[in-house]
């Protein structure tokens, strides 16, 4: 049986693999639970790595902030 | 292991070595942050609390052995914040003159890391791998991975600026993520 490709999973949660080939894909992961599988893989992948860039994000305001404060402004020297 | 991890970190400190008290302040600045900002404390305690816990971790490494096996230096560290936490609030408290001071605990705080600890903790080693991962990995690849994975551009957009082509750009985004994933499970566990 063939398989949905790793980079046709991402195209497909990219929302950039065509609707017919999405329609095919979706039907295909339907019935493979080895696909269903790899992309619910990936799924996490992405929700991984958007909680990171959540994450970044708030450790880079918690930086600015330091640097804004009176401490930040003393260790810079300004 | 080639790069930096909490253990070389501590034994730099220990040592004395500058760059590595620049390195852990500039890793640890934006954890301690956080944290007083959970607990409501205004600018100046926030820089209080900053100072304070960067003392108190400096006065704990001159017996402090890092022993991964006896506990994690996360573990570790989050008692220092919080406690210093609380000896700031326990001065504010006592400056007011009106509230329980009971609400405060005395004690090291050991209760398990809150979700937002454990998330911003991680954030800080995936900050920390992805620097290593700039370091030596291809600068297209991890260029790559920014664009598409960090900053959320279209995979297309993102092959026509790096001018390669699409199935690039995934095959390259997924060998920045493979490799992050592996840095970041060794600083964890280091």
């Amino acid at each position: 049986m063939m398989h949905i490709s790793d980079m046709d999973l991402e195209r497909y949660l990219d929302g950039v693999l065509g609707k017919v080939a999405s329609f095919m894909l979706e039907r295909h992961v339907n019935g493979c639970a080895e696909c269903r599988a790899r992309m619910e893989n990936v799924r996490s992948e992405r929700a991984y790595l958007a909680s990171m860039r959540a994450g970044l994000k708030r450790l880079e305001d918690a930086d600015e902030d330091v640097e804004r404060s009176s401490i930040g402004r003393s260790m810079s020297g300004n | 292991m080639a790069f930096v991890t909490h253990r070389s970190i501590l034994e730099g400190v220990k040592r004395g070595d500058e760059m590595s008290w620049e390195r852990f302040y500039r890793m640890y600045r934006p954890l301690v942050w956080l944290r007083g900002s959970d607990f409501g404390l205004n600018e100046s305690e926030q820089c209080d609390l900053l100072s304070d816990v960067m003392k108190a971790f400096f006065d704990a490494q001159k017996t402090f052995v890092y022993d991964s096996s006896k506990g994690r230096f996360r573990d570790y560290f989050r008692e220092i914040i919080r406690n210093q936490i609380y000896a700031i609030l326990r001065r504010r408290q006592k400056a007011s003159g009106n509230v329980d001071l009971d609400e405060v605990p005395e004690v090291m705080d050991e209760r398990p890391a809150t979700v937002a600890e454990e998330e911003d903790w991680q954030a800080m080693l995936f900050r920390q791998a992805l620097e290593e991962v700039k370091n030596t990995m291809d600068s297209r690849q991890v260029q790559a991975f920014i664009l598409c994975r960090l900053q959320q551009q279209r995979p297309n957009d993102v092959a026509k600026l790096l001018g390669v082509s699409q199935a690039t750009v995934y095959n390259d985004c997924k060998a920045v993520f493979v490799r992050l994933q592996e840095v970041v499970k060794e600083l964890d566990q280091a």
